[in-house]
């Protein structure tokens, strides 16, 4: 799914340079379950709409 | 010691030579520039034309402003005029600058003598100045070390005194992690304060302007010199004005020292113990300490990592491609990472960006200043970090950055000021940050940890 979507942009990468993307890719989705498990209401903007720059 | 201030009062009166001091700047780059790569264009003749003209103008008493015949040098981000502006890439080398960015102009119009445009992680995009096309910028404090980034050439000149201030930019923490692993002074000041007219982007929501010195009161001068509103850049129409006499011994302040697993893990043991001190120093300064938690810090940190990486995605979306060979193998990797993240992420990121501004300003409705060291290592060898020879480079990226992003995200002002050298000699640095805008009490409480420290910069040459 990833070349596809790098094949998409033009993004031809090299095979051991691709696996090191898809490993970043697993590490980032690791991370991302900290930004699952925060509670975000409604309520919550994206910071541009409301206080940014501060 | 030799501060900005000190000098430029020298220059007045006529004790200081503006064309001796670029004369021993110059000298000192030559002698070191084989070991630390610090510069990409040294700006020898027009800097002595330059020097020449300051010194005759300060024996008429026609002073500039406050750096009259003070050398400084910029990153090679900041456009000047009819230079090429490399960002520490193969693929610039042939670009020409229409015009000089405004945070350079500044420093031009207060009497500053540019002196040369320093090295860099590519197009500023990583923490190692390690860079394919220029050479990786060495550690004054052992050259087989990195200068840190991505504004290392930066770091590494200040810190071997070849020059009295440089400027730096800052989206992950590429002014205060070199600043730390050198040894010297690195602000990014609140987002929005300084104009980013006529620099190469990495990430827009995040990229700052700010001063790498030697010292905090240099600084000081500095920020009072680029900060304030500009036409050519729409954020900083809110930015105020800064005044360097701000800047006075606090009386009393309350420090939060960041603290829980995420602070505390991954934190070396020599870095650890600088710390501590830190905190000593402050409270016998002045300062009540506390600990302070942040419930949203790993969030923070997903979220700062993707806002980053999709807009640096999205700046080399119309180069990349075309030209992915001529990137360094690390950005050519970053910016296909980039380019895999999904819109919703990006949007949900700024949703978390929102929610850990609210988090922080709570807190700093409890404290004035927030602690925590600046980088949680000592600055690792080149060979183990470099893309050419090792993969380490990608185990290095994270902790090197995992103190800064955070104020990245939440746009505070922070500095890195120098807190001890580890066991092997390198410098320790440790990172304070205050509410947006509160540039002149973060860097009281700094000026205050830096007397109690005491360290002593390599002065200048004579």
């Amino acid at each position: 799914m990833l070349r596809r979507l790098l094949d998409e942009q033009s993004v031809t990468l090299e095979e051991p340079t691709l696996q090191a993307v898809v490993a970043w890719r697993a590490a980032w989705r690791r991370e991302w379950e900290h930004v699952r498990r925060l509670p975000l209401g409604e309520e919550d903007l994206p910071a541009p709409l409301w206080c940014w720059p501060p | 010691m030799d501060s900005l201030t000190d000098l430029a009062a020298a220059i007045r009166a006529g004790r200081r030579s503006p064309v001796a001091l670029v004369e021993g700047c110059l000298a000192r780059i030559h002698e070191s520039e084989p070991r630390l790569r610090a510069f990409i264009r040294v700006e020898e003749v027009s800097a002595l034309v330059d020097a020449a003209a300051r010194e005759r103008e300060a024996r008429a008493g026609r002073l500039r402003g406050p750096l009259h015949g003070i050398p400084v040098a910029v990153k090679d981000l900041f456009d000047m005029t009819g230079l090429p502006t490399t960002a520490g890439a193969a693929i610039r080398r042939d670009h020409r600058a229409a015009e000089t960015a405004t945070a350079v102009r500044r420093l031009q119009d207060a009497g500053a003598i540019i002196i040369g445009k320093t090295n860099l992680h590519e197009f500023a995009f990583g923490v190692t100045s390690v860079n394919p096309h220029f050479g990786a910028v060495g550690n004054p404090a052992n050259p087989e070390h990195v200068a840190g980034g991505s504004s290392g050439g930066s770091g590494a000149a200040v810190a071997a005194g070849s020059c009295a201030a440089a400027l730096g930019t800052d989206t992950g923490g590429s002014i205060r992690i070199p600043a730390a692993l050198c040894g010297i002074v690195g602000l990014k000041p609140t987002f929005g304060r300084v104009s980013r007219h006529g620099v190469v982007p990495l990430a827009w929501s995040f990229d700052t302007i700010g001063p790498m010195t030697r010292t905090v009161a240099d600084t000081a001068l500095l920020l009072e010199v680029l900060a304030g509103p500009d036409a050519h850049d729409p954020l900083t129409a809110r930015a105020g004005a800064f005044d360097h006499r701000s800047v006075k011994p606090p009386e009393a302040f309350r420090v939060g020292r960041l603290s829980g697993s995420f602070f505390d893990e991954m934190t070396d043991g020599d870095v650890g113990a600088a710390l501590d001190r830190a905190a000593a120093h402050l409270e016998q300064r002045g300062g009540s300490i506390g600990e302070v938690r942040l419930a949203s810090v790993e969030a923070a940190q997903a979220a700062q990592t993707t806002i980053l990486f999709a807009e640096a995605a999205a700046y080399h979306q119309r180069a990349y491609p075309g030209r992915l060979a001529e990137y360094g193998p690390d950005l050519r990797e970053l910016l296909a990472e980039g380019a895999t993240l999904p819109a919703t992420a990006y949007v949900e990121a700024q949703r978390v960006q929102a929610v850990v501004i609210k988090e922080v300003r709570a807190l700093l409705e409890e404290v004035d200043v927030l602690l925590c060291p600046t980088v949680p290592v000592p600055a690792p060898r080149i060979g183990d970090v470099d893309p050419a020879q090792t993969d380490g480079w990608r185990q290095a990226r994270a902790p090197l950055s995992r103190f800064t992003r955070l104020f990245n995200l939440t746009g505070l002002p922070a500095i890195s000021i120098p807190a001890g050298r580890s066991r092997a000699g390198l410098p320790i640095g440790v990172q304070l940050a205050a509410a947006p805008g509160q540039e002149a009490r973060l860097l009281s409480v700094a000026a205050a940890l830096e007397a109690a420290v005491g360290w002593e910069p390599v002065p200048l040459p004579a």
